[in-house]
């Protein structure tokens, strides 16, 4: 049997279809979660992956003030964007900055996500998309503290450095911490998502339908992927190291944060934003460790 | 466009390309190829639907 080689386009895709399914069921296995610390049944655990395939043969309705073909080309980036991030990081293993920019540009597309269709319930989200992505302190901190100590930003370097000298997670918590606060916002249901709050329906996505949902979907179950990936990489890469390690590792992860979001009502914005900066100050602490 | 916009994709399976076009393909044609054959998988569902609602036998009253 002739097996892909690493980086050819066959291997490319048969780890974005693995990811696809696997964070899926990872996101599946969240609302479970959710609903059974709640006292509730909840939905099958493939349920999230049938949710965003349902998506793709339900009518898509653009809105009359939407902005073509805006509307639907930064859905089309989000998912570019993701892709990238998942072939740059969790597949080759190469540069943080890539991922960090990434996902400097995914904020930027969740804000033109909900500038396009016109809606005033959107733009709220987009408003919100803007001041959220103030409270992405840990996406820098962690990084800078991770280069003072590792002296590299690739991924495979800070790996290995973790191989030899052990997880950077007992050298650095606070730092953990707060990456773990950034990975907690990226979930759904989660107590600082003001973004897609159900005060303002659906946040930045309310007025997106059918495939254009189904693809926004998509993104956001790789982006969920690659941050999960990311924050067991860089804090616990001497523990984590075999693919078992990481399914395992983000099944428990995910089952945490279910916990989390479970039991924690959503706050107010500019709360959020408040208290994932008071975190990323605290992680700024863990520079006498460097 | 569902073909079209998926030949790239193809054309990357068969034959062995450098990692950097690769990477450019997947990222720019995977999103696009996704939408154009939801369009598809749309617009097939939405037939069916109709050729059903068509076939239906209605009770048209005496």
């Amino acid at each position: 049997m002739i097996y892909p080689t690493v980086g050819s386009m066959p291997y490319l895709l048969l780890e974005i279809i693995t990811a696809f399914i696997f964070s899926s069921l990872l996101l599946g296995l969240h609302r479970k979660v959710i609903a059974r610390v709640q006292g509730r049944p909840g939905p099958p655990i493939v349920q999230h992956l049938l949710h965003t395939f349902k998506f793709y043969i339900k009518e898509l309705t653009i809105p009359k003030t939407a902005s073509m073909p805006l509307y639907i080309a930064i859905v089309m980036a989000m998912d570019g964007v993701w892709l990238l991030a998942l072939i740059i990081g969790p597949i080759l293993a190469g540069p943080y900055t890539i991922l960090i920019m990434c996902y400097a540009v995914h904020k930027v597309s969740e804000h033109g996500i909900g500038l396009a269709s016109g809606s005033p319930y959107t733009k709220m989200g987009s408003t919100r998309a803007v001041l959220s992505a103030t409270a992405e302190m840990p996406l820098v901190v962690a990084p800078a503290l991770v280069f003072f100590k590792t002296h590299t930003l690739i991924l495979g370097g800070i790996m290995s450095y973790q191989m030899v000298n052990g997880s950077l997670f007992w050298q650095f918590p606070l730092a953990a911490l707060a990456t773990f606060v950034l990975v907690l916002s990226k979930t759904p249901y989660n107590p600082f998502g003001i973004v897609w709050g159900k005060d303002i329906i659906s946040g930045h996505k309310t007025e997106h339908f059918g495939v254009i949902r189904g693809c926004i979907m998509m993104g956001e179950i790789l982006g969920f992927y690659v941050l999960l990936w990311c924050f067991l990489t860089i804090f616990f890469g001497g523990i984590v190291v075999t693919p078992l390690d990481y399914i395992v590792a983000m099944t428990g992860v995910t089952i945490f944060l279910g916990f989390i979001c479970a039991l924690s009502p959503m706050v107010a914005p500019y709360h959020s934003v408040m208290i994932q900066w008071i975190v990323a100050l605290l992680a700024l602490v863990n520079v006498i460790f460097v | 466009m569902a073909i079209i916009t998926t030949i790239p994709i193809i054309f990357g399976i068969v034959v062995n390309i450098p990692l950097v076009i690769s990477i450019a393909i997947l990222t720019f044609f995977v999103p696009i190829s996704t939408y154009y054959f939801g369009l598809v998988l749309m617009a097939r569902a939405k037939s069916k639907k109709e050729e059903e609602e068509r076939k239906k036998i209605t009770f048209t009253g005496y």
